[in-house]
Protein backbone atom coordinates (compact mmCIF):
# COMPACT_ATOMS: atom_id res chain seq x y z
CA UNK A 1 0.00 0.00 0.00
CA UNK A 2 1.19 3.50 -0.44
CA UNK A 3 1.13 6.30 2.83
CA UNK A 4 0.44 9.62 2.29
CA UNK A 5 -0.24 12.87 3.98
CA UNK A 6 -1.55 16.17 3.93
CA UNK A 7 0.50 19.21 4.00
CA UNK A 8 -0.97 22.17 5.44
CA UNK A 9 -1.97 25.32 3.14
CA UNK A 10 -2.04 28.04 5.73
CA UNK A 11 1.67 28.27 5.74
CA UNK A 12 4.34 27.91 3.52
CA UNK A 13 6.81 27.06 5.78
CA UNK A 14 4.57 24.60 8.06
CA UNK A 15 4.40 22.69 4.74
CA UNK A 16 7.81 22.22 3.46
CA UNK A 17 8.83 21.00 7.00
CA UNK A 18 5.80 18.46 7.32
CA UNK A 19 7.14 17.73 3.28
CA UNK A 20 10.57 17.08 4.65
CA UNK A 21 9.50 15.37 7.46
CA UNK A 22 7.26 13.28 5.33
CA UNK A 23 10.40 12.35 3.05
CA UNK A 24 12.86 11.32 5.46
CA UNK A 25 9.84 8.74 6.78
CA UNK A 26 9.50 7.56 3.37
CA UNK A 27 5.98 8.33 2.80
CA UNK A 28 4.80 7.92 -0.88
CA UNK A 29 3.23 11.29 -1.39
CA UNK A 30 2.37 14.53 0.31
CA UNK A 31 -1.20 16.43 -1.14
CA UNK A 32 -3.08 19.18 -0.33
CA UNK A 33 -6.50 20.39 -0.55
CA UNK A 34 -8.69 22.52 -1.05
CA UNK A 35 -10.45 25.07 1.32
CA UNK A 36 -9.92 28.09 2.46
CA UNK A 37 -6.07 28.25 1.07
CA UNK A 38 -5.16 27.44 -2.51
CA UNK A 39 -4.03 23.49 -2.84
CA UNK A 40 -1.40 24.63 -5.30
CA UNK A 41 1.30 26.74 -3.44
CA UNK A 42 2.24 24.85 -0.79
CA UNK A 43 3.06 22.30 -3.42
CA UNK A 44 5.84 24.55 -4.86
CA UNK A 45 7.02 25.41 -1.15
CA UNK A 46 7.52 21.80 -0.81
CA UNK A 47 8.81 21.03 -4.21
CA UNK A 48 11.86 23.25 -3.88
CA UNK A 49 13.42 21.62 -0.38
CA UNK A 50 12.30 17.98 -1.67
CA UNK A 51 13.68 15.29 -4.02
CA UNK A 52 11.44 12.15 -3.76
CA UNK A 53 8.59 12.63 -2.35
CA UNK A 54 5.08 12.80 -4.97
CA UNK A 55 3.54 15.82 -4.64
CA UNK A 56 -0.44 15.90 -5.27
CA UNK A 57 -3.35 17.89 -4.50
CA UNK A 58 -5.79 15.89 -2.70
CA UNK A 59 -9.12 17.77 -4.68
CA UNK A 60 -8.66 20.89 -6.38
CA UNK A 61 -12.01 22.45 -7.75
CA UNK A 62 -11.84 22.09 -11.50
CA UNK A 63 -14.88 23.97 -12.52
CA UNK A 64 -14.62 27.28 -11.36
CA UNK A 65 -10.73 27.19 -13.32
CA UNK A 66 -10.93 26.79 -17.22
CA UNK A 67 -9.01 23.74 -18.10
CA UNK A 68 -6.16 25.96 -19.74
CA UNK A 69 -5.71 27.74 -16.06
CA UNK A 70 -5.33 23.95 -14.36
CA UNK A 71 -3.54 22.98 -17.74
CA UNK A 72 -0.72 25.57 -16.32
CA UNK A 73 -1.15 25.44 -12.86
CA UNK A 74 -0.43 21.50 -13.16
CA UNK A 75 2.78 22.03 -15.48
CA UNK A 76 4.26 24.45 -13.33
CA UNK A 77 4.85 22.25 -10.78
CA UNK A 78 5.18 19.17 -12.50
CA UNK A 79 8.78 21.02 -14.33
CA UNK A 80 9.47 22.42 -10.77
CA UNK A 81 9.01 19.40 -8.61
CA UNK A 82 10.96 17.62 -12.14
CA UNK A 83 8.31 15.46 -12.67
CA UNK A 84 6.70 14.54 -9.26
CA UNK A 85 3.14 16.16 -9.65
CA UNK A 86 0.19 14.47 -9.67
CA UNK A 87 -3.40 16.05 -10.22
CA UNK A 88 -5.95 15.28 -8.01
CA UNK A 89 -9.47 17.43 -9.56
CA UNK A 90 -12.86 17.57 -8.03
CA UNK A 91 -16.30 18.60 -8.62
CA UNK A 92 -17.52 20.11 -5.59
CA UNK A 93 -21.18 20.46 -5.17
CA UNK A 94 -23.59 22.43 -7.19
CA UNK A 95 -24.36 24.92 -4.59
CA UNK A 96 -20.37 26.32 -4.45
CA UNK A 97 -20.62 26.27 -7.92
CA UNK A 98 -23.39 28.12 -8.01
CA UNK A 99 -23.25 30.44 -5.04
CA UNK A 100 -19.65 30.92 -4.26
CA UNK A 101 -17.83 30.92 -7.65
CA UNK A 102 -20.76 31.94 -10.16
CA UNK A 103 -20.74 29.64 -12.58
CA UNK A 104 -23.60 27.77 -13.99
CA UNK A 105 -24.25 23.74 -12.81
CA UNK A 106 -24.15 21.27 -15.45
CA UNK A 107 -23.93 17.46 -15.17
CA UNK A 108 -20.71 17.11 -13.53
CA UNK A 109 -20.45 13.56 -15.10
CA UNK A 110 -19.72 14.57 -18.62
CA UNK A 111 -18.22 17.89 -17.45
CA UNK A 112 -15.54 16.62 -15.82
CA UNK A 113 -14.74 13.97 -19.07
CA UNK A 114 -14.53 16.99 -21.27
CA UNK A 115 -12.40 19.08 -18.25
CA UNK A 116 -9.56 15.99 -18.02
CA UNK A 117 -9.67 15.75 -21.93
CA UNK A 118 -9.46 19.37 -22.56
CA UNK A 119 -6.52 19.67 -19.88
CA UNK A 120 -4.48 16.63 -21.40
CA UNK A 121 -5.17 18.08 -24.92
CA UNK A 122 -3.49 21.39 -23.56
CA UNK A 123 -0.45 19.61 -22.04
CA UNK A 124 -0.43 17.25 -25.54
CA UNK A 125 -0.27 20.54 -27.46
CA UNK A 126 2.28 21.96 -25.28
CA UNK A 127 4.46 18.98 -25.15
CA UNK A 128 4.57 18.37 -28.95
CA UNK A 129 4.30 21.42 -29.49
CA UNK A 130 1.74 21.08 -31.91
CA UNK A 131 -1.91 23.07 -32.70
CA UNK A 132 -4.46 23.11 -29.89
CA UNK A 133 -7.38 21.57 -31.33
CA UNK A 134 -9.41 20.18 -28.73
CA UNK A 135 -13.38 19.86 -29.33
CA UNK A 136 -16.35 18.67 -26.93
CA UNK A 137 -19.98 19.42 -25.43
CA UNK A 138 -18.28 21.81 -23.02
CA UNK A 139 -15.01 23.18 -23.96
CA UNK A 140 -13.44 23.92 -27.40
CA UNK A 141 -10.44 24.83 -27.10
CA UNK A 142 -8.56 26.14 -30.53
CA UNK A 143 -5.76 29.05 -29.56
CA UNK A 144 -2.41 28.44 -27.93
CA UNK A 145 -0.03 31.05 -29.60
CA UNK A 146 3.64 30.60 -29.20
CA UNK A 147 4.36 33.49 -26.11
CA UNK A 148 1.50 31.35 -23.82
CA UNK A 149 3.01 27.88 -24.15
CA UNK A 150 5.50 26.48 -22.03
CA UNK A 151 8.52 24.84 -23.66
CA UNK A 152 8.31 20.85 -23.33
CA UNK A 153 9.86 19.50 -20.43
CA UNK A 154 10.38 15.57 -21.80
CA UNK A 155 9.07 14.69 -18.06
CA UNK A 156 6.23 11.95 -17.90
CA UNK A 157 2.09 12.65 -18.43
CA UNK A 158 0.96 14.32 -15.05
CA UNK A 159 -1.16 12.04 -13.45
CA UNK A 160 -4.79 12.76 -13.18
CA UNK A 161 -7.19 11.40 -10.43
CA UNK A 162 -10.45 12.64 -9.63
CA UNK A 163 -12.68 12.92 -6.57
CA UNK A 164 -15.58 10.59 -6.36
CA UNK A 165 -18.45 8.79 -4.74
CA UNK A 166 -21.08 7.80 -6.69
CA UNK A 167 -21.46 5.28 -9.45
CA UNK A 168 -21.43 8.05 -12.47
CA UNK A 169 -17.65 9.44 -11.55
CA UNK A 170 -16.44 6.47 -10.62
CA UNK A 171 -17.06 4.73 -13.63
CA UNK A 172 -15.40 7.87 -15.47
CA UNK A 173 -12.49 7.26 -12.85
CA UNK A 174 -12.14 4.08 -14.24
CA UNK A 175 -12.17 4.83 -17.69
CA UNK A 176 -10.54 7.82 -17.83
CA UNK A 177 -8.64 8.98 -14.60
CA UNK A 178 -5.30 7.14 -13.33
CA UNK A 179 -6.86 7.22 -9.69
CA UNK A 180 -9.85 7.84 -7.68
CA UNK A 181 -10.38 9.35 -4.53
CA UNK A 182 -12.66 8.27 -2.63
CA UNK A 183 -14.89 10.28 0.14
CA UNK A 184 -12.21 10.34 3.60
CA UNK A 185 -15.78 8.88 5.30
CA UNK A 186 -15.82 5.41 3.93
CA UNK A 187 -16.58 2.44 5.87
CA UNK A 188 -15.18 -0.76 4.81
CA UNK A 189 -19.19 -1.55 3.57
CA UNK A 190 -19.16 1.53 1.43
CA UNK A 191 -16.01 0.44 -0.03
CA UNK A 192 -16.55 -3.35 -0.68
CA UNK A 193 -19.39 -2.09 -2.62
CA UNK A 194 -17.32 0.77 -4.52
CA UNK A 195 -14.98 -2.37 -5.92
CA UNK A 196 -17.90 -4.15 -6.88
CA UNK A 197 -19.23 -1.54 -8.84
CA UNK A 198 -16.25 -0.53 -10.15
CA UNK A 199 -15.17 -0.71 -13.84
CA UNK A 200 -12.19 -2.66 -15.29
CA UNK A 201 -9.94 0.10 -16.34
CA UNK A 202 -10.30 1.30 -19.87
CA UNK A 203 -8.79 2.54 -22.85
CA UNK A 204 -8.34 6.36 -22.35
CA UNK A 205 -10.54 8.28 -24.70
CA UNK A 206 -8.22 11.29 -26.48
CA UNK A 207 -4.92 11.48 -26.96
CA UNK A 208 -2.94 8.20 -26.82
CA UNK A 209 0.46 9.30 -25.30
CA UNK A 210 -0.95 8.42 -21.80
CA UNK A 211 -0.19 4.95 -21.13
CA UNK A 212 -0.65 5.69 -17.80
CA UNK A 213 -4.22 5.45 -18.13
CA UNK A 214 -4.53 1.84 -17.92
CA UNK A 215 -3.20 1.82 -13.94
CA UNK A 216 -5.51 0.47 -11.90
CA UNK A 217 -7.38 3.24 -10.13
CA UNK A 218 -6.53 3.99 -6.50
CA UNK A 219 -8.74 4.17 -3.73
CA UNK A 220 -8.40 6.06 -0.32
CA UNK A 221 -9.16 5.30 2.93
CA UNK A 222 -8.87 8.07 6.03
CA UNK A 223 -8.09 8.99 9.65
CA UNK A 224 -5.96 6.39 10.55
CA UNK A 225 -4.63 8.83 13.69
CA UNK A 226 -2.64 7.60 17.49
CA UNK A 227 -5.51 9.50 19.29
CA UNK A 228 -9.13 9.26 19.77
CA UNK A 229 -8.93 12.95 20.03
CA UNK A 230 -7.29 13.84 16.34
CA UNK A 231 -10.05 10.96 15.09
CA UNK A 232 -12.77 13.06 16.91
CA UNK A 233 -11.89 16.15 14.89
CA UNK A 234 -11.32 15.28 12.01
CA UNK A 235 -14.71 13.43 12.12
CA UNK A 236 -15.93 16.63 13.61
CA UNK A 237 -15.38 18.54 10.19
CA UNK A 238 -17.03 22.20 11.72
CA UNK A 239 -16.01 23.52 8.94
CA UNK A 240 -18.23 21.71 6.76
CA UNK A 241 -21.65 20.88 9.07
CA UNK A 242 -21.48 24.71 9.66
CA UNK A 243 -22.09 23.82 13.44
CA UNK A 244 -24.77 21.49 13.00
CA UNK A 245 -25.27 18.50 15.42
CA UNK A 246 -24.49 14.93 14.64
CA UNK A 247 -28.14 12.75 13.95
CA UNK A 248 -29.33 11.90 17.61
CA UNK A 249 -28.60 8.11 16.61
CA UNK A 250 -25.08 8.94 16.83
CA UNK A 251 -24.86 11.93 19.20
CA UNK A 252 -23.63 10.27 22.72
CA UNK A 253 -26.44 10.38 25.65
CA UNK B 1 -19.50 18.64 18.87
CA UNK B 2 -16.50 16.37 18.26
CA UNK B 3 -16.85 15.75 21.73
CA UNK B 4 -20.43 14.40 21.04
CA UNK B 5 -19.09 11.68 18.98
CA UNK B 6 -19.70 8.29 20.01
CA UNK B 7 -16.91 5.67 20.02
CA UNK B 8 -18.59 3.13 18.14
CA UNK B 9 -18.55 6.51 15.29
CA UNK B 10 -15.01 6.88 15.38
CA UNK B 11 -14.58 2.87 15.26
CA UNK B 12 -16.94 2.91 12.06
CA UNK B 13 -14.68 5.59 10.27
CA UNK B 14 -10.89 5.46 11.82
CA UNK B 15 -8.28 3.94 12.93
CA UNK B 16 -6.96 4.80 16.19
CA UNK B 17 -3.70 2.90 17.60
CA UNK B 18 -0.42 3.68 18.43
CA UNK B 19 2.23 3.38 15.17
CA UNK B 20 3.40 0.21 15.78
CA UNK B 21 0.35 -1.72 15.93
CA UNK B 22 -0.82 0.74 13.44
CA UNK B 23 0.51 -1.70 10.17
CA UNK B 24 -1.47 -4.47 11.38
CA UNK B 25 -4.65 -2.62 12.23
CA UNK B 26 -4.29 -1.17 8.34
CA UNK B 27 -3.66 -4.66 6.60
CA UNK B 28 -7.21 -5.98 8.97
CA UNK B 29 -9.12 -3.37 8.32
CA UNK B 30 -8.50 -1.77 4.66
CA UNK B 31 -6.32 -4.64 3.47
CA UNK B 32 -8.40 -5.23 0.15
CA UNK B 33 -10.65 -2.52 0.06
CA UNK B 34 -7.54 0.58 -0.85
CA UNK B 35 -4.39 0.43 -2.24
CA UNK B 36 -3.37 4.46 0.11
CA UNK B 37 -3.95 5.26 3.61
CA UNK B 38 -3.51 8.67 4.56
CA UNK B 39 -1.34 9.45 7.66
CA UNK B 40 -0.96 12.50 9.72
CA UNK B 41 1.65 13.49 11.33
CA UNK B 42 2.99 16.53 13.19
CA UNK B 43 6.09 18.38 13.25
CA UNK B 44 7.27 16.85 16.31
CA UNK B 45 7.34 13.54 14.94
CA UNK B 46 10.44 10.64 15.60
CA UNK B 47 10.98 10.29 12.54
CA UNK B 48 12.93 6.67 13.06
CA UNK B 49 9.65 4.81 14.24
CA UNK B 50 7.50 6.65 11.95
CA UNK B 51 9.69 5.04 9.14
CA UNK B 52 9.33 1.82 10.59
CA UNK B 53 5.41 2.46 10.67
CA UNK B 54 5.24 3.45 6.81
CA UNK B 55 7.56 0.98 5.64
CA UNK B 56 5.31 -1.73 7.30
CA UNK B 57 2.43 0.17 5.91
CA UNK B 58 3.99 -0.23 2.70
CA UNK B 59 4.81 -4.06 2.50
CA UNK B 60 0.83 -4.51 2.77
CA UNK B 61 -0.23 -5.95 -0.32
CA UNK B 62 -1.96 -3.62 -2.86
CA UNK B 63 -5.38 -5.45 -4.16
CA UNK B 64 -5.60 -3.28 -7.39
CA UNK B 65 -4.36 -5.21 -10.85
CA UNK B 66 -1.03 -3.51 -11.96
CA UNK B 67 -0.75 -1.61 -9.30
CA UNK B 68 2.58 -0.40 -8.00
CA UNK B 69 3.96 1.71 -4.99
CA UNK B 70 5.66 3.90 -7.38
CA UNK B 71 3.00 3.74 -10.07
CA UNK B 72 1.40 7.63 -9.92
CA UNK B 73 5.21 8.83 -10.37
CA UNK B 74 6.10 6.89 -13.65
Amino acid sequence: MRVITQIPNTDLRAAQQLAQIAERAGFDSVITAENAPGPFLPLAAAALVTERVQLGTAVAMAFPRSPTIMAHSAWDLHKASNGRFYLGLGAQVKAHNERRFGIPWTPPGPRMRDYIAAVRAVWHAWETETPLDFHSDTYNLTLMTPNFSPKPTGLAPIPISIAAVGPAMLKLGGEMADGVRLHPFSTRRYRGATRRRWPKPAPMCGSGSHSIARRAPTGMCCACTISNGSARRSIHFPEKTGGARWPSKFRKT
Amino acid sequence: MAEQIPEDLIDLFATVVDYEALPDAIAKRYGGSADTVLLQIGPDEDIERLARCVAAIQDIPAPFEGFARSAAAA
